[in-house]
């Protein structure tokens, strides 16, 4: 990948995705929990759930246990592919260049 | 969008250590049930061991396998569908590996006072757990080594109301130790 994922580089999304990329597939995780781990507020990771929940990178699942809502994220196939291609990008920055050969 | 090397390196190491924590604490959830249980067994054998000190082993011939397939039911209920023959083969290959050891100690060491080796299991639990905790986190250093040295603590100073002393204080560890990494 020669250009950086914008939507996975902000803070914030940049730490969910890594944390939903460290959960095996199909791994759900609730939305309380998942704020507690980022110490985020409600509405900051709403938002950018929602954010990476628009680009499918992650995928949102609500019901109901005991009568109270209870909300679920996990990443997709694709924001997991997109995550590994995110963090091959910055580590390709951090490699020195070549050094060009003289001309002969 | 342009990145420098020092922006790409700080959200390399930020996103490594969200990861690296995602892990630990799911590392934390999968293991705190087995670990209540294990502390409610330790509670029930060493309580019997105690009161009934002559059918102390019973209680451990009963509890071991009782605890053991809650510990399946734990990993099942965790892991769900995504249990495969290969996770069945590991948590099978480490408690086959578990009790050969413990039975090739005592055949070796021939204990001749049955606290002996009512103190060398937890020993041994606790060895294990401080290992796992340096990959798991540290909260299961923790447990190991308090454990460990209750265990020790008990064995030594406690002679005589040291199954009850394993029984409250091991068995409580356990349990604790259990709730308290289901909190992080």
């Amino acid at each position: 990948m020669d250009t950086p994922d914008e939507v996975i580089h902000q803070s914030l999304r940049l730490r969910i995705m890594a944390t939903l990329n460290a959960l095996s597939d199909g791994d759900l995780i609730e939305f309380t929990r998942l704020r507690s781990v980022l110490s985020a507020t409600d509405g900051n990771l709403g938002a950018h759930v929602s954010t990476l929940e628009n680009a499918d990178y992650v995928r949102v699942e609500k019901d109901f246990v005991a009568k109270k809502p209870r909300t679920r994220i996990a990443i997709t196939n694709r924001g997991r592919t997109a995550f590994g291609q995110h963090v091959a990008y910055l580590r390709s920055l951090l490699e020195d260049p070549p050094i060009p050969r003289a001309a002969e | 969008m342009s990145i420098t090397k020092e922006a790409a390196a700080d959200a390399l190491r930020i996103a490594h250590e969200a990861s690296e924590r995602s892990a630990m604490l799911r590392g934390y959830q999968s293991t705190a049930p087995h670990l209540i249980l294990w502390g409610c067994a330790y509670a029930a054998a060493y309580s019997y061991g105690y009161f009934v000190p002559q059918n102390a082993g019973l209680a451990w011939l009963v509890a071991v396998p009782i605890t053991s397939v809650g510990d399946v039911i734990v990993a099942w209920r965790d892991k769900g569908e995504q249990t495969d023959s290969g996770d069945w083969t590991s948590m099978a290959g480490l408690f086959a590996t578990f009790l050969a050891f413990i039975t090739a100690a005592a055949a070796v060491f021939q204990p001749q006072d049955p606290k002996q080796m009512a103190a060398f299991v937890p020993l041994v639990v606790a060895a294990c757990y401080t290992v796992l905790g340096l990959w798991l986190g540290r909260r299961m250093v923790f447990a190991g080594i308090a454990v460990g040295a209750l265990t020790l603590f008990g064995f030594f100073a406690l002679p005589a109301y040291f199954m009850l002393w394993m029984a409250a204080v091991g068995g409580g560890t356990l349990i604790l130790t259990g709730l308290w990494l289901r909190q992080a």
